[in-house]
């Protein structure tokens, strides 16, 4: 009979997951998985980042404010719904509107305990790139930070990065575009959890 | 520790902002390269899609079980697909966002599952003649050192879904899982 650990050792062969090799052999299959090592639970048991990022699962709501140079500055309302996929993995629907269309994002939230980064991804209605965002925790400061590079105003891909705060139920982000002298603030966010 | 995610999930609007400020939507919606070929392959497979998944491994019994698949379309430009089954009494879930890139000039995609940790970040093509999706990506692998080749074979024949994934590369691959789902009709 299989067990929880030989199905999850199936999945993470089939798709490119990492497990440890004894636990692989035909026996394991036949048997069940019995033994254990530390690179098996290394991948498979959660890291403290997937717990914290899986206390994000929820509704929220709040405003966005941006200000790109030399363009009109602007606000919107804004929901997000963030539902937990397995223990690894937070899948994230945003709902906005932008000049009066309606906006839709899609983010993938995911810790990978082999380079101890959060990793994001992120695609919408109204852009047709994706991103993946690279970031770090700081446990004090409660404040988190991830760097990407997109599009700027001249089309070419430039550096971006946001700094967030949290609190209890609530946290602002505020996001830069370019880098050094040239790095100017382009948007912030604040939202409130609803659930 | 940080709850980022909620963050997270935000972080994106500034490009996003600035791209539509600045880019005509014409110019965000089309491209000249398959792009639209791609799309409207992307949107083909939007509906609920119920069949079989089958895992299999050289030396190893094979092991299949139900799965149901909701792909819903993002705007025009990305899919996102969950799929749902329950293995030998467990529950699995995946969850799938593909799109054709304009800046990488490719179809782009990021899989996750509940039972792994690994997000694979997916690149390829869509071949329009063969009417099949190549998709490449890399991660790790039992008994190997370091990531190594997956790839992905999706093709749509009217309310067929078949995707087929691979392992390895040149004559060290081998397959390791096929989705076999038929459209489910109201």
């Amino acid at each position: 009979m299989f067990d929880a650990r030989t199905i999850t050792a199936l999945v993470l062969v089939a798709f490119g997951g990492a497990v440890a090799a004894s636990s692989l052999s035909p026996a394991t299959f036949q048997h069940g998985a019995s033994q254990e090592s530390d690179t098996e639970d290394a991948f498979q048991r959660p890291a403290p980042e997937h717990v914290e990022m899986l206390k994000a699962v929820g509704e929220w709501e709040g405003l966005l404010t941006w200000s790109f140079p030399g363009m009109p500055s602007g606000e919107s309302r804004a929901t997000e719904t963030i539902r937990a996929l397995g223990p690894y993995h937070t899948v994230a629907s945003f709902q906005s509107q932008f000049g009066g269309a309606p906006y839709e994002g899609l983010g993938v939230m995911s810790f990978d305990p082999a380079t101890g980064e959060l990793m994001n991804t992120w695609s919408d209605s109204m852009t047709p790139a994706t991103l993946l965002m690279r970031g770090t925790l700081d446990d004090e400061s409660r404040v988190g930070r991830l760097s990407w590079v997109a599009r700027g105003p001249d089309g070419a891909l430039v550096p971006h990065r946001n700094v967030t705060t949290h609190g209890k139920d609530a946290y602002e982000s505020i996001f830069y575009m370019g880098e050094g002298a040239d790095e100017v603030e382009v948007m912030t966010i604040s939202m409130k959890r609803v659930k | 520790m940080l709850q980022l995610r909620p963050a997270v999930g935000l972080v994106l609007l500034a490009a996003t902002v600035l791209t539509a400020v600045v880019l005509p939507a014409g110019v965000l919606a089309f491209g000249s390269d398959g792009t639209s070929e791609t799309r409207e392959w992307l949107l083909d497979r939007v509906g609920v899609w119920e069949g079989v998944m089958r895992i299999s491994r050289p030396g190893m019994p094979a092991m299949e079980f139900e799965i149901t698949e909701t792909i819903s379309a993002v705007g025009g430009l990305w899919t996102t697909g969950d799929l749902v089954g329950e293995f030998l009494g467990q529950a699995y879930a995946a969850h799938v966002v593909m799109g054709f890139d304009d800046v990488k000039k490719a179809l782009v995609g990021t899989r996750c599952d509940s039972r792994v940790a690994h997000l694979a970040l997916m690149k390829g093509r869509y071949d329009a003649e063969a009417k099949v999706a190549h998709m490449a990506w890399k991660a790790p692998a039992s008994g190997r050192d370091g990531p190594v080749p997956h790839r992905s074979e999706e093709r749509l024949r009217g309310d067929t879904l078949e995707v087929k994934f691979f392992e390895g590369d040149g004559r060290d691959e081998i397959l390791t899982v096929t989705v076999e789902a038929k459209r489910k009709v109201d």
